[in-house]
């Protein structure tokens, strides 16, 4: 007996659990509009979601194309084969999500080791694996394992076997301490809801096969055995000038325009090492440093040092249990209690157009009920292609996830480290997050990288490969450097949907996460969306707690 | 006259005023917590009505008999009628008959034997009272005191000197026991226990000098320590330090008047820690006597090491014994 | 009445608080009524004890009070008991002491009576008395009666153990000055352990050095992150004048009395001394490429140059000449202390005329 909705008319009806789409329901919801939140997916987060270990496991195999069993994950959709059909004189146009989402990942690997170490324990294990043969992960391990070698097959029994706490961000984001989302976090109350912790050392790989800490306070510049005298002084002079630099426009009079490498060059003689410090680890630029202007230079670094010393000596939080889903979760906790109605594993089939004024007037679920609203907001996944302009320019980003037993650099809850253009033949900086068992993101005794960088060669594996070789002993035999347990590359479209000229006006789409460390451009364009439909309302207000404790 | 005219000038018949009202406060709390500190407050409200030309505000028959009904048989005095003797409340209630011109109203020889009580023999220290301790502070209370009654000669004078030199820091400051970081309230103390005893020349005047005068900040008001907040009393404690060392002119006089100008209580009359706070009658001496030495117009000089009056000092013969 | 702020509130609201202080003064004058009865009469008993209590939670500057307290304690509640009991009796009143900090961690009569009973203890935990110092010491770093209290603690605690804390205390002040290195108490109390240091292990001289030098290396990076921080100026130039001292090995009596001085004119090891002020001005001149305008950076040089003739005999014309351009530029910087410049240009010129 299908799932029938008493409620078929909306104000709006959200599509996707995303980020932005979650942010947006909270939002409405919150000043009063009915809202109808709706997701293919079976869990929360879409394409910013967090996954244990089997299920990113199987996410990638479909992703690969392979459906050699039963896919779980995912209900696999698809519609019928009429493009276009006519329903009650609209036109009614197909959704086809899985093969939209299949289009937003390319160049996908994963790769399992063995545990070279603990070669005489195989026999028990083998027998551990036998055991497990109730186990769900049974199916995926015999059909992985073909390929693989016995160290290699007892790997992946362990990674299957502690699957659960594993919480694996596949667009993994951190928050800067006064950025946009944590100010919305503390305004809408949201953050209650969440747990963080803080990320306070930040590495740069520099040559001779080192990683320095990155000074940023004070007392970093004043203790930091790496920086000479003479760059302390630039440095301090310069992070003073900028944490305010809109009060010294003579400064910077003139380099407005021109590359902030060069500025930085010419009024504050930070150059080598210390100037690599600046522009990737500080500012956290993701582009050439060429690309970067002095004034969009200067607000970077000058956010990223206002972050610091607000939650210890942390730039940066991290959210529990994987930030994307958590968050996203949290919004649209806010859309139900101000009486959102939430549909998860739903399929929709087609969007309903007016023909003559080529506006969106509903759509057909996959119980064949026809649900109406004012507005839709969607992520991208869920247009049809019929209303998209193939935009062969947009940006692609390299990821990848590793799960290493052992800590890179230091121990801690989080760390950031970063590779600057060139310093293993990359083109854009590599930015490697580290997150222990302490952000929930992977068990006790495991660590798990992040890898990220725009996309410049022919793969993700290819783009992060040797950044990923100097962390870990991954094809050297170098004993002192932690041991990878498995990988996974993809790239990822950032798909900018707003280009296209072909959606109806009551259709607001939503971007796919983009190439930046954090949540602030996703978070600046939810507000913007939100400010776009409804302009008098106040977005996300206080809601008043309950329980009455504080972030 | 708006409040900021008002602030551009002190405002001697408020102060006056103020200080008369304190004893009739006794509707307030705050006026019986602050019981142990009678004592002090006669000598901090007395010593500024002097220094304002109102020595008459307060009648000096009740004054005298007050202060003597504070002292206890050994001779110390407390900080109010029946409260423990203390060699702090003994040096203000000599303070206060010296400006009365009292002595004979009390035994001096008593109290000479209470302060002499309270050296220790082996470390030239003093302690607070019986109860055993020790602070720079009380060696300058007992320097002081037997000073004022000629009677330096009842303690080890070298000895006091000796144990003062041990609180001095890597700065030329002093704190309050040896190894304790310098303080301008301290370095009042010692330095002016040293002038009394004419042993000068062992404070490193030019390193000292500088520290007193960074104790300056922007706002024109002075600090008692690096990188903490200004405060009207370090008016006194640094600028006493400053003029016994001859280098008063290092600060900045016209910012600091200024200062304390504006921590007036431009409506109730006395001057506050800093501006905008509640005025107090510690403050208003030292906020007074600061700005004497800083040569403000119409107030009294004001002596530096005893902080009474100059004309006191003078009267009793002790003006200018020591020098640089 | 340190900080608080003035607020002139309407008639009546004071009407209605002072019709509030009616009860409260009365009660209060009640319980110090009582006070002066037992004192009096010799009471030295759990009412006279509780009594104090009452009071001084209610005003802890009140000194009297705390006198009787120990009276009571001595000749009431620890007199012709077990020693267990007086640790007993003492160990509460460490428990009311340290609730009566959380409202006044800065009052000199806590810390004394908190002294008092410890020192009127059989067994004393003075480990558990550091723990406690340590954590005022994090909730502010300045506090110098927390400071003081620590190193009275520390000395009982060698006192008791027979091992020296030195070593510990000035690793105490390194993670101090690295939290936040414009902690003056901090480098204050460095300048009292680092002597002691070298004394207690013994060092011989090339291990002396290198301990100095790690100093000079400590405090270049405090005034090269910034050079508006005083206590790192101060600390080095205490560190110069002992830099002499501390490289010879003999240290008589008369310099190390005068070994707070940075002007002192010290015969001994003169060439090493060239060589160490030398080095000195050289990285302080390199500061003031960067920073021409930095007043303590100026300060230093010329006090450097001023110690460095004392010790050479040739270029003293060239180094009075820089020292009056330094105060020059000293004048024009820094308004608030022109005269103390003046003062110290006119030094140098009557030596030029000289």
């Amino acid at each position: 007996m299908p799932q029938q909705l008493e409620v078929t008319e909306y104000d709006v009806i959200i599509l996707g659990t995303g980020f932005v789409e979650s942010i947006l329901a909270g939002a409405l919801a919150r000043i009063g509009k009915s809202v109808l939140h709706m997701d293919t997916n079976e869990y929360y987060g879409g394409s910013w979601t967090s996954f244990n270990f089997q299920e990113l496991l199987d996410w990638a195999q479909l992703l690969q194309g392979c459906p050699y069993y039963l896919v779980t994950i995912c209900h696999v959709e698809e519609s019928s084969g009429n493009s276009q059909e006519n329903f009650e004189g609209k036109k009614a146009l197909p959704i086809n999500f899985s093969k939209a989402r299949r289009q937003a990942y390319s160049t996908i690997e994963y790769e399992i080791y063995g545990i070279l170490k603990q070669t005489n324990s195989t026999e028990e294990n083998e027998e551990y694996l036998h055991k497990d043969e109730q186990d769900t992960s049974e199916e995926t391990i015999r059909h992985v394992s073909t390929s693989l070698s016995n160290f290699e097959r007892e790997t992946l029994a362990k990674l299957l076997k502690e699957s659960k706490q594993y919480n694996l961000d596949i667009a993994p984001k951190i928050m800067p301490c006064r950025g946009e989302l944590i100010e919305l976090l503390i305004s809408s109350g949201v953050g209650r809801y969440l747990e963080f912790k803080a990320l306070d050392k930040t590495y740069i790989y520099s040559d001779q096969d080192t990683f320095d800490k990155v000074p940023c306070s004070k007392e970093d510049v004043f203790t930091s055995q790496t920086v000479t005298l003479i760059d302390k002084r630039k440095l301090m002079r310069f992070l003073t000038f900028a944490l305010d630099f809109t009060n010294s426009p003579e400064t910077f009079e003139g380099y407005e325009e021109k590359p902030y490498e060069k500025f930085l060059k010419e009024k504050f003689q930070i150059d080598g090492k210390l100037l690599s410090a600046v522009l990737y680890a500080i500012t956290l630029i993701q582009t050439k440093a060429n690309d970067v202007n002095t004034i969009q230079g200067l607000t970077y670094t000058q956010r990223y040092l206002k972050s610091l010393g607000r939650y210890g000596n942390a730039a940066f939080l991290v959210a529990l249990y994987g930030a994307g889903s958590e968050i996203s979760q949290g919004f649209c906790r806010i859309s139900a209690v101000f009486g959102g109605i939430y549909m998860l594993n739903h399929s929709i089939k087609h969007l309903l157009i007016d023909k003559s004024s080529n506006n969106f007037t509903g759509l057909i679920d996959v119980n064949g009920q026809q649900l109406s609203s004012t507005y839709l907001i969607t992520s991208i996944d869920y247009i049809p292609e019929k209303l998209l302009q193939e935009n062969e320019e947009c940006e692609q980003i390299s990821r990848a996830i590793v799960i290493i037993d052992r800590y890179i650099h230091e121990e801690g809850d989080a760390s950031l480290t970063i590779f600057p253009p060139d310093s293993v033949g990359n083109e854009y900086p590599i930015r490697v997050l580290q997150f222990s068992e302490g952000t929930r993101s992977c068990p006790e005794d495991k660590y798990v990288l992040y890898m990220s960088t725009k996309a410049s060669g022919k793969s993700a594996k290819e783009d992060l490969y040797k950044a990923l070789e100097k962390l870990v002993n991954i094809s050297n035999d170098d004993a002192s450097l932690s041991s990878p347990l498995f990988a996974l590359f993809y790239r990822h479209k950032f798909r900018d949907a707003t280009l296209s000229s072909l959606l109806p006006d009551n259709i607001i789409v939503t971007n796919d996460s983009d190439s930046s460390l954090d949540f602030e451009t996703a978070t600046i364009q939810a507000k913007q969306l939100f400010e776009k439909m409804c302009p008098n309302e106040e977005f996300l207000p206080a809601v008043p707690d309950p329980d009455d404790d504080d972030l | 006259m708006d409040t900021s005219e008002k602030q551009n000038r002190l405002l001697v018949d408020l102060h006056v005023k103020y200080i008369q009202s304190l004893d009739t406060k006794k509707d307030d709390l705050e006026y019986w917590l602050t019981e142990h500190l009678r004592l002090s407050g006669v000598y901090w409200g007395l010593t500024a009505l002097d220094l304002l030309n109102s020595i008459d505000a307060l009648k000096k028959e009740d004054v005298v008999k007050y202060v003597v009904s504070c002292q206890h048989d050994n001779g110390g005095f407390g900080g109010h009628i029946g409260h423990d003797p203390h060699l702090t409340y003994t040096l203000y209630a000599v303070q206060i008959l010296v400006i009365e011109d009292a002595l004979d109203a009390v035994n001096v020889d008593k109290i000479v034997e209470y302060v002499a009580s309270c050296q220790d023999r082996d470390t030239g220290a003093f302690t607070g009272d019986e109860w055993g301790e020790i602070d720079t502070r009380f060696s300058y209370c007992a320097l002081s005191c037997l000073s004022l009654l000629k009677r330096l000669d009842a303690i080890n004078v070298p000895k006091a000197v000796e144990f003062i030199m041990l609180c001095k820091n890597f700065d030329g400051g002093f704190g309050v026991s040896p190894g304790a970081e310098s303080h301008a309230g301290q370095i009042f103390c010692c330095v002016g226990a040293l002038a009394i005893v004419n042993s000068l020349h062992l404070v490193d005047a030019d390193l000292l000098g500088w520290w007193l005068c960074e104790r300056q900040l922007k706002n024109g008001g002075l600090n008692g320590r690096p990188e903490k907040l200004e405060d009207v009393c370090y008016s006194w404690w640094v600028l006493s330090a400053l003029s016994i060392l001859g280098r008063l002119h290092w600060i900045n006089k016209e910012k600091l008047i200024e200062f304390v100008l504006v921590a007036q209580d431009s409506e109730g009359g006395g001057i506050a820690d800093r501006p905008g706070d509640m005025a107090d009658v510690f403050h208003t001496l030292f906020g007074i006597a600061g700005l004497s030495l800083l040569g403000y117009p119409d107030l009294k000089p004001v002596d530096p090491v005893y902080c009474l009056p100059k004309h006191v000092v003078q009267r009793i013969g002790l003006a200018e014994r020591y020098h640089v | 009445m340190h900080g608080r702020k003035r607020v002139k509130p309407s008639a009546e609201v004071e009407k209605l608080r002072k019709e509030k202080e009616v009860t409260k003064i009365k009660e209060y004058r009640n319980l110090v009524e009582s006070y002066f009865q037992k004192k009096d009469k010799k009471e030295f008993d759990n009412d006279a004890l509780a009594l104090t209590t009452k009071i001084l939670s209610q005003n802890p500057d009140f000194y009297s009070i705390w006198n009787f307290r120990r009276l009571i304690l001595l000749n009431g509640l620890l007199k012709e008991c077990s020693e267990e009991d007086k640790q007993q009796t003492l160990s509460t009143e460490l428990v009311f002491l340290q609730e009566l900090f959380q409202l006044n961690p800065k009052s000199y009569w806590i810390f004394n009576h908190r002294r008092w009973c410890l020192e009127t203890m059989q067994n004393p935990d003075w480990d558990k008395e550091l723990q406690l110092v340590g954590k005022f010491l994090e909730l502010d770093a300045r506090n110098f009666h927390a400071w003081d209290y620590r190193r009275y603690v520390t000395s009982k605690l060698s006192c008791t153990t027979e091992t020296s804390l030195t070593q510990i205390e000035f690793d105490f002040t390194t993670t101090k000055i690295n939290q936040n290195f414009s902690n003056y108490s901090a480098w204050h109390q460095r300048s009292k352990l680092l002597p002691l240091l070298i004394k207690e292990k013994n060092l011989d001289e090339q291990e002396k050095k290198k301990l100095i030098d790690k100093e000079f290396e400590l405090v270049k990076a405090a005034f090269y992150t910034d050079p508006d921080d005083q206590s790192a100026w101060l600390y080095h130039w205490w560190l110069v004048a002992q830099g002499s001292i501390i490289s010879t090995s003999q240290m008589n009596e008369e310099s190390k009395e005068s070994s707070n001085s940075l002007n002192q004119n010290l015969s001994i090891n003169t060439s090493e001394r060239i060589e160490l002020l030398q080095r000195e001005i050289n990285v302080v001149r390199e500061l003031l490429e960067l920073e021409p305008d930095s007043k303590y950076c100026l300060q230093t040089l010329a006090n450097l140059l001023s110690e460095l003739k004392s010790n050479v005999k040739e270029d003293s014309k060239k180094i009075d000449d820089e020292i009056v351009t330094i105060c020059d530029r000293l004048i024009k910087i820094d308004k608030f202390r022109t005269k103390r410049y003046e003062d110290l240009r006119s030094k140098f010129i009557s030596n030029q005329q000289g």
